[in-house]
């Protein structure tokens, strides 16, 4: 079997492993009176397909909020990191702050965001925001001044403007360090939106999302239909990051270390 | 009629790193003055002054005290075009070659197709004008310095600075490197200024050798061995003989900074 065969074989190959184990723990390890609490791969299947429209509904709003909030942090990121990489002091200044931001459990937040902004989608976009801004204007500062000194010497030598040097030296040789926070970013940015649904989630106007739906769920001891939640999130999350390697694999698959095959 | 004024010169500079004014400086009242149209290549042991030396002259650092000129312009302010060739071959590598060698004239804002001709041209003279549309991952380390020489020449610099360029690169391809340059000097007659760690590559390349040491000179030695110089040149007794002159003199100088009372002299930038 050939390499790729293999890379593609034996992921299916674990999933096969992993859904006999989840029918030999349920069928085999749990006593009876307890096996509600690990429905069958294949109740969780029908859960999936009977849940499907309000799975569907809670996964676009839950979509929505994750995609407005890892925008504006993809956004905010940017102009921070620019405005961070121009001045040791301005990072001084602000960086045990932004350190401080992202220590602070989002669990305590969202009540003061909720307060401030209203339950709803807007707190869900400000949480996934908070979420995922970290990475992100961490890795985009740290690329941005991490420029090669031979380069920076290379166009001072060619009397480049500082704005010749930012635009056509630091922003691409950064690129490598802003796609690992946008990688880390999107891997969090679902999470973010869904933790913003179970504590600002409101059905009111079809907005609930995933952590609202997840959150009625287990108020009604639905638990094959927690179990399908779970499955959609996770599909949610896969989109998400799926996207973000493909953006990154298209900027930098030319001259990226990481994406040129070894032998080339 | 007064005689043109040296392209290099510089007056009793001193460069020391840091605050501190216990701690040596990595160049001593250095005084060096190199006229239009010599090779003139640094050597001398690791850390002492050598690539300082050259930064100061590219104008990419300011001396502690002294002066450096470029026909008798400060260093910082001279409209003299210079080039550096630095140890790595410092590619951009999101850019292909043609475009990394373009890239300097691209940020003075020449036009495409004057670059572009120009670009073509000693794309063809350093041998890589099959490699225009590769990026720097997919060249050989001979090749991306050859494109690093070429983006230099772009700038039709009237003095070259190359800090220790070829070290990085087996023996061979070094020397088919070291003929590439000459014939490249031949058309344009650029001065040059080369650090070097291999005896036999400064005498091969150049018409003097300054050997520093502890950010002083040493010695100051005329390469008078005659131009063209080709693979031929390395089988004459009188290159053989400079080589074991100037190895014996740099052997000196570096036994002298192994004795107890001067080695603290040696500074690492």
């Amino acid at each position: 079997m050939n390499r790729h065969a293999l890379t593609f074989a034996l992921p299916v190959f674990t999933g096969v492993l992993l859904v006999a184990i989840w029918y030999v723990v349920r069928l085999w390890i749990l006593p009876e009176s307890q096996r509600f609490l690990l429905p069958s791969p294949d109740a969780v299947l029908q859960a999936f397909s009977d849940k499907a429209p309000q799975l569907a509904a809670a996964t676009a709003s839950t979509a929505l909020g994750a995609l407005l909030g890892f925008g504006t942090a993809v956004v905010g990121s940017v102009i921070l990191g620019l405005l961070l990489s121009l001045s040791p002091l301005v990072r001084a200044g602000l960086y045990p702050w932004l350190m401080a931001l992202q220590l602070t459990p989002i669990i305590v937040l969202a009540p003061i965001l909720i307060l401030w902004v209203g339950p709803g989608l807007k707190s869900v976009v400000v949480i996934t925001f908070l979420i995922s801004f970290f990475p992100l204007v961490v890795n985009t500062t740290q690329g941005l001044v991490s420029t090669d000194r031979n380069l920076l010497d290379l166009f001072r030598m060619g009397r480049a403007t500082r704005l010749q040097q930012m635009l056509q030296l630091r922003v691409p040789a950064a690129l490598p360090y802003f796609f690992t926070g946008l990688r880390i970013a999107a891997a969090l940015a679902p999470i973010g939106a869904i933790s913003g649904d179970i504590f600002a989630g409101n059905s009111a106007g079809g907005q609930g999302g995933l952590g609202f739906l997840a959150v009625i769920y287990s108020a009604q001891f639905q638990i094959p239909a927690l179990f399908a939640t779970a499955i959609a999130s996770c599909l949610l999350g896969f989109v998400f990051a799926g996207t973000v390697v493909w953006l990154s694999w298209l900027a930098l698959r030319r001259w990226h270390d990481s994406y040129v095959p070894k032998d080339s | 009629m007064s005689a043109p004024p040296p392209i290099i010169e510089v007056q009793s500079v001193t460069k020391r790193f840091g605050d501190d004014p216990a701690r040596a400086p990595v160049l001593h009242s250095l005084t060096l003055r190199i006229e239009p149209g010599e090779f003139v290549s640094l050597i001398g042991p690791s850390g002492c002054g050598k690539s300082t030396l050259l930064r100061l002259i590219a104008g990419l650092a300011g001396p502690t005290s002294g002066r450096v000129l470029i026909e008798n312009q400060p260093a910082d302010t001279t409209p003299t075009e210079r080039a550096f060739i630095f140890q790595e071959a410092t590619l951009l590598p999101w850019l292909t070659v043609r475009d990394n060698t373009e890239l300097l004239l691209k940020l003075r804002g020449t036009p495409t197709a004057q670059r572009r001709a120009l670009a073509t041209q000693l794309l063809a003279l350093a041998r890589i004008g099959h490699l225009v549309d590769r990026y720097p991952r997919q060249l050989s380390g001979g090749e991306k310095m050859r494109v690093s020489i070429a983006r230099a020449l772009m700038l039709e610099p009237s003095l070259l600075l190359l800090d220790e360029p070829f070290g990085a690169l087996d023996e061979l391809t070094r020397e088919h490197l070291n003929e590439e340059l000459l014939a490249l000097r031949e058309r344009s007659r650029w001065t040059a200024l080369f650090v070097t760690h291999s005896v036999a590559e400064a005498v091969f390349l150049s018409t003097r050798i300054v050997i520093l040491s502890a950010g002083s000179i040493a010695h100051d030695i005329s390469i008078d061995l005659p131009f063209p110089r080709n693979a031929a040149t390395r089988e004459d007794p009188a290159f053989h003989a400079l080589v074991a002159h100037t190895s014996r003199l740099l052997r000196q100088v570096d036994n002298a900074l192994r004795a107890p009372s001067l080695r603290t002299e040696c500074v690492t930038a």
